[in-house]
């Protein structure tokens, strides 16, 4: 690695006075280090949230909203019985991600954020649009693990299933804003929604509208107990996922009042399907209903030379996701 | 114990206070030095193994306040005032822990180079479940890769270990 500073600030506030383009967060440290030691890029320091507590906890508010602090692990995201409970999407997106060792230790903001995991993309001696380059290699070389879906310009996957997650579950981040390490820091959040993520059509240097000066606090996660993630993978433990759908049913009456399914790891940005959605609203949320969601997700796919098969992982999962969810919600 | 640095300038040398296996040394390291690189190559403890460097294998596996951390993305710094065990502190009194004795009998090393990783995962879970059934138990060593592919061994070593363990400490009421 090349080397950097390191700052460990004591309050929220001091944090976000020393962020800046090169000073960056740490939470877990997991991918800022992978980039680091890939050579992809070093921030000039590293600002470790490790004192800022917080940031690692999680509380409901008086409205049934369950708070995640941005440095809660997702060892905690998956196993703590109230996130369960309240929001079985994030435990269950939290609980598929990596091993327990990476589990304990990385964060949600780390996750959320994290940049793609592309071997083109983490390898500087390929050229790659994700860094400034004029082409994806990808599109001609080892693309089994790309992109289905938006992937005219660049086939790395969005990894993070929190994002999915998030997506589906209509969460908004508090998100806390430095100014230049000048005069006091300002809140501002932001609904993760389709317009918070950057497709590389925008701009494929970043995956989400977050600055270098600011830093997200927590999430901020409606109830939803009708609700799951669902990955398929190739190994059965740590393994990215081939195709991921979270989804989230609001229920009246045994029927399907309106649904949010994501679809992660089917292109640069998580996605949210409106054809999926509609395809559930008005129905029982029975096989024949996950059917047409899962066959309204794909539609419109652009699967490269070797991965159309991550075309069929994708309707499994959507429609195993609808039918979590759906049992949850009895 | 002592309080983490706030703040480390780069490409500075600075001797810090880690405490591993129970013993605190001043150590100097920089501010990008992970804890793995400490370990071996400025404190000489080599058992730690050096695998993927990235957080996908395991080998560097070590207890930060009896927790199984990835040493290779542990920051130094963020080590300094916990507790760290290494494979090195496993055996007390020129005898081997449970764990290493029930790995040398049932053959559960191969070439070895994961091992260390292995016994200290497993060294916490058997802290926190003495008893763990086999998807207990293969769940919580799903982190540690054996690329010898010895894995039922290694799972009956640590069952092995754990019976042996719980006989030596029976439960409180028993």
């Amino acid at each position: 690695m090349k080397p950097f500073s390191y700052a460990r600030p004591a309050s929220r506030e001091e944090a976000v006075r020393l962020l800046s383009p090169t000073a960056r967060p740490k939470g877990g440290g997991y991918d800022l280090l992978d980039l680091a030691k890939n050579g992809v890029s070093t921030p000039g320091t590293m600002v470790s949230l490790a004192a800022v507590p917080e940031m690692g906890k999680a509380w409901t508010g008086d409205h049934g909203e369950t708070y995640l602090g941005g440095r809660m692990t997702l060892a905690d995201l998956a196993t703590l019985p109230a996130v369960r409970a309240a929001c079985p999407v994030v435990a269950d997106a939290a609980a598929e991600a990596a091993t327990p060792l990476v589990r304990a230790t990385a964060t949600l903001a780390g996750n959320l954020l994290q940049r793609p995991r592309c071997t083109y993309f983490r390898d500087p001696f390929f050229e790659c649009r994700k860094r400034g380059g004029a082409a994806c290699p990808a599109m001609e070389g080892d693309h089994a693990e790309g992109a289905i879906l938006g992937n005219r310009l660049c086939c790395a996957v969005h990894p993070s299933n929190l994002a999915a997650a998030l997506l589906a579950a209509g969460a908004e981040l508090r998100i806390l804003t430095g100014v230049d390490g000048k005069g006091e820091p300002t809140w501002r959040t932001a609904a993760v929604d389709p317009a918070f993520f950057v497709a590389p059509e925008e701009d494929p240097l970043r995956e989400a509208r977050i600055g270098p000066g600011e830093l997200v606090f927590d999430a901020v996660v409606p109830p939803c107990p009708s609700s799951a993630y669902v990955e398929v993978n190739q190994k059965a433990s740590f393994d990215w996922a081939s195709a991921a759908a979270a989804v989230v049913l609001e229920m009246d009456g045994g029927k399907v009042a309106r649904a949010r399914v994501a679809l992660g790891a089917a292109a640069p940005v998580p996605l949210l399907s409106e054809a999926a959605a509609a395809a559930l609203a008005g129905k029982a949320p029975g096989a024949k209903a996950a059917e047409a969601a899962a066959e309204a997700a794909v539609a419109g796919a652009t699967p490269l030379r070797d991965n159309a098969h991550r075309v069929q992982h994708l309707r499994v999962c959507v429609k195993r996701a609808v039918l979590l969810a759906a049992g949850r919600g009895r | 114990m002592t309080s983490p640095p706030t703040r480390a300038a780069r490409g500075r040398t600075v001797l810090h206070p880690l405490t591993v296996n129970g013993e605190t040394k001043d150590v100097p390291f920089l501010p990008h030095e992970t804890l793995l690189e400490v370990l071996r190559e400025r404190m000489g403890l080599t058992g730690t193994k050096h695998g993927c460097e990235l957080g996908e294998c395991g080998a560097c596996t070590v207890l930060v306040d009896g927790k199984p951390v990835l040493s290779c993305l542990l920051l130094a710094l963020n080590a300094v005032g916990t507790k760290v065990e290494t494979v090195e502190g496993l055996a007390e009194g020129g005898k081997l822990h449970p764990l290493q004795q029930a790995f040398v009998e049932l053959g559960a090393a191969q070439c070895g180079y994961c091992t260390p990783g292995f016994l200290m995962t497993a060294k916490a879970l058997l802290a926190d479940r003495p008893r763990p059934d086999r998807p207990c138990l293969k769940d919580a060593l799903a982190g540690n890769l054996c690329r010898c592919t010895g894995y039922l061994k290694i799972y009956e070593a640590v069952e092995l270990a754990a019976e042996r363990m719980a006989r030596e400490k029976p439960p409180r009421g028993a």
